[in-house]
């Protein structure tokens, strides 16, 4: 039996890729939202939700390589430090919320829950916008690297 | 995407079914359809194989005028 040939025509491919794609979005962020929820639900710590971290974490370093890779960056949001610092407090601010949930529930103590929502929110929005500085940095060379190439290199690649 | 016309009424000279000229060019019927319907873009390769099944050319099956493209 041959496999190798596929058996949708142009447009049927196309709409298998945006089925495709509307199901890596359901699963990329059914995974995060599982991972809240477990950490909201006490059963956050490693031995619970290892795979599941595993799983985004090799879908994440795929996603952010391969697009470096082809000089792609967002659909809609601009490679600058202004809308990075804004996802990253996004960020921030969602782990910082799971996380006075989480620690309200164990120890009832208000301004110790206040604390590790800064505590966290500080640290994720640090990270986050390091990693993503970082990438971006990445993504501006790759993309000068492929505008500026030589014809005769481009055909060859 | 305006519908496609051109290629409904080419086909009707061949007195072609959307079937068989999705047969002629390797591609589902619904393809035909989606095309002739304006709903889907066809690639120049596919294009080129319509027209050379349908005798006609690519200006005539699939320009456009400034008015069509606005629509």
């Amino acid at each position: 039996m041959k496999t190798n040939k596929s058996n949708l025509d142009e447009m049927q491919e196309l709409k298998m890729l945006k089925i495709e794609h509307n199901c890596y979005h359901m699963a990329l962020w059914g995974l995060v939202a599982a991972i809240l929820v477990q950490e909201l639900m006490g059963h956050g710590s490693l031995e619970y939700i290892v795979g599941e971290c595993l799983i985004l974490i090799s879908i994440s370093i795929y996603m952010v390589a391969a697009c470096i890779k082809n000089g792609i960056w967002e659909r809609k949001l601009k490679p600058n430090a202004k809308t990075n610092a804004l996802v990253s407090m996004l960020a921030g601010a969602v782990m910082g919320l799971v996380w006075f949930i989480v620690s309200y529930r164990n120890y009832h103590k208000l301004a110790g829950s206040v604390a590790v929502f800064v505590f966290m929110f500080l640290m994720v929005s640090i990270m986050c916008f390091a990693v993503l500085s970082v990438m971006c940095n990445a993504y501006k060379k790759r993309k000068d690297r492929m505008e500026n190439q030589p014809e005769q290199e481009e055909n060859e690649e | 995407m305006p519908k496609n016309l051109a290629i409904k009424v080419a086909r009707a000279e061949k007195d072609m079914t959307q079937k068989e000229l999705a047969d002629a060019v390797g591609v589902s019927r619904q393809t035909i359809n989606a095309i002739e319907k304006g709903e889907y873009n066809p690639t120049i390769k596919l294009c080129r194989k319509i027209c050379r099944v349908l005798d006609k050319t690519l200006d005539h099956l699939f320009w456009e005028d400034n008015e069509d493209e606005n629509e």
